[in-house]
């Protein structure tokens, strides 16, 4: 709600690294996936974007997915519908990266900020924000191949996050994809506890099976991996957190 | 296998990557061309900043044609709140 509302400011020249359409006019900031795709059609380097999104990595990592990510929190919410519940390979952590280099740098270079097969015209998130609005308020006439896609690709990702937590932060999320090297030198840091008795209830707490008890329990803070989204729900259920406190 | 630490030292590089990036950013501008210049003529552009092109990017306000960016709305004119049409 608060990054889409009209009576908020416009700063759409500050790229918040959060999945949220900056097409929906209430937008307060802009996608720096959309930033990027359209100055990758323009053969333009952005400075500015990759500054604050390498300014932000380098001070919270991925704290943004998991406090902030208006679709963070959906896959959080339909997680918690009762069904049977599995892991991805772990090789799927690795399909994300070639959805950045690919849809988000390489095609609008070649192709055109404005071509079909770039992320922005497949992103879910705009699906929902965007998408769907604009089929209501035309009554139904704006639909076409395009979007038909789009809407497929977004029932399927919501079905898989049912079953899969978080499943397209950790596989098809070009944010996370570049927020994720920052997470291995971030200033914001999950501290483990002093003294780890390797219990492994954080490990079953973990939304993004990241297996933080492998880092805690050699004293490296349990966000010092790829595709851990900050959200610190392994310290809660550990015996030892009183001996632990955050920065 | 036991994950790598990274210096101190890496991370103050990258601190001083985006603070270079962002002043960089602030700094450059970059010429974009009025939508009509060619039909009449006229090589009228403006020169914006890099943060006015991140918000054009966000409703296709820039286009580029043939290796120069052109404005895809009267930039001497008041602009509301626009939708990106990507």
């Amino acid at each position: 709600m608060l990054l889409h509302s009209s009576w908020g400011p416009e700063l759409k020249w500050l790229c918040n690294p959060v999945l949220s359409c900056h097409s929906c006019v209430l937008s307060w900031f802009a996608c720096p996936i959309g930033v990027f795709v359209h100055y990758a059609g323009y053969h333009v380097f952005p400075y500015l974007a990759v500054g604050t999104i390498l300014l932000l990595g380098v001070l919270f990592g991925r704290l943004f997915c998991g406090w902030v990510c208006p679709f963070g929190f959906l896959q959080d919410l339909l997680h918690k519908i009762p069904s049977k519940k599995f892991t991805l390979p772990k090789w799927t952590n690795n399909i994300k990266y070639l959805v950045l280099v690919g849809m988000v740098f390489l095609i609008p270079f070649l192709l055109g900020e404005r071509t079909a097969y770039s992320f922005c015209r497949v992103c879910p998130a705009s699906a929902i924000q965007v998408t769907m609005p604009d089929i209501i308020s035309t009554r139904f006439q704006s639909i076409d191949i395009a979007t038909v896609v789009k809407l497929a690709i977004l029932v399927g990702v919501l079905v898989l996050v049912i079953f899969s937590s978080r499943a397209f932060c950790k596989t098809m999320c070009p944010i996370g994809a570049m927020m994720a090297p920052l997470n291995l030198v971030s200033f914001w840091i999950v501290k483990p506890p002093k003294n780890c008795i390797s219990c492994a209830k954080c490990d079953r707490a973990c939304p993004t099976d990241v297996s933080p008890s492998s880092r805690i329990s050699e004293g490296i803070p349990a966000n010092r991996t790829l595709d851990c989204v900050v959200c610190h729900d392994c310290q809660p259920p550990c015996p030892q957190k009183n001996e632990s406190s955050d920065t | 296998m036991k994950p790598p630490v990274y210096p101190k030292a890496l991370i103050i590089m990258a601190l001083v990557a985006a603070l270079a990036l962002l002043v960089v950013g602030i700094v450059r501008g970059h010429k974009v061309y009025d939508a009509d210049a060619e039909e009449i003529g006229l090589v009228a552009f403006h020169r914006i900043s890099d943060r006015q092109l991140v918000i054009d990017a966000t409703f296709g306000g820039v286009a580029r044609r043939a290796e120069k960016l052109y404005s895809t709305y009267d930039r001497t004119q008041p602009r509301g709140k626009q939708a990106c049409p990507t």
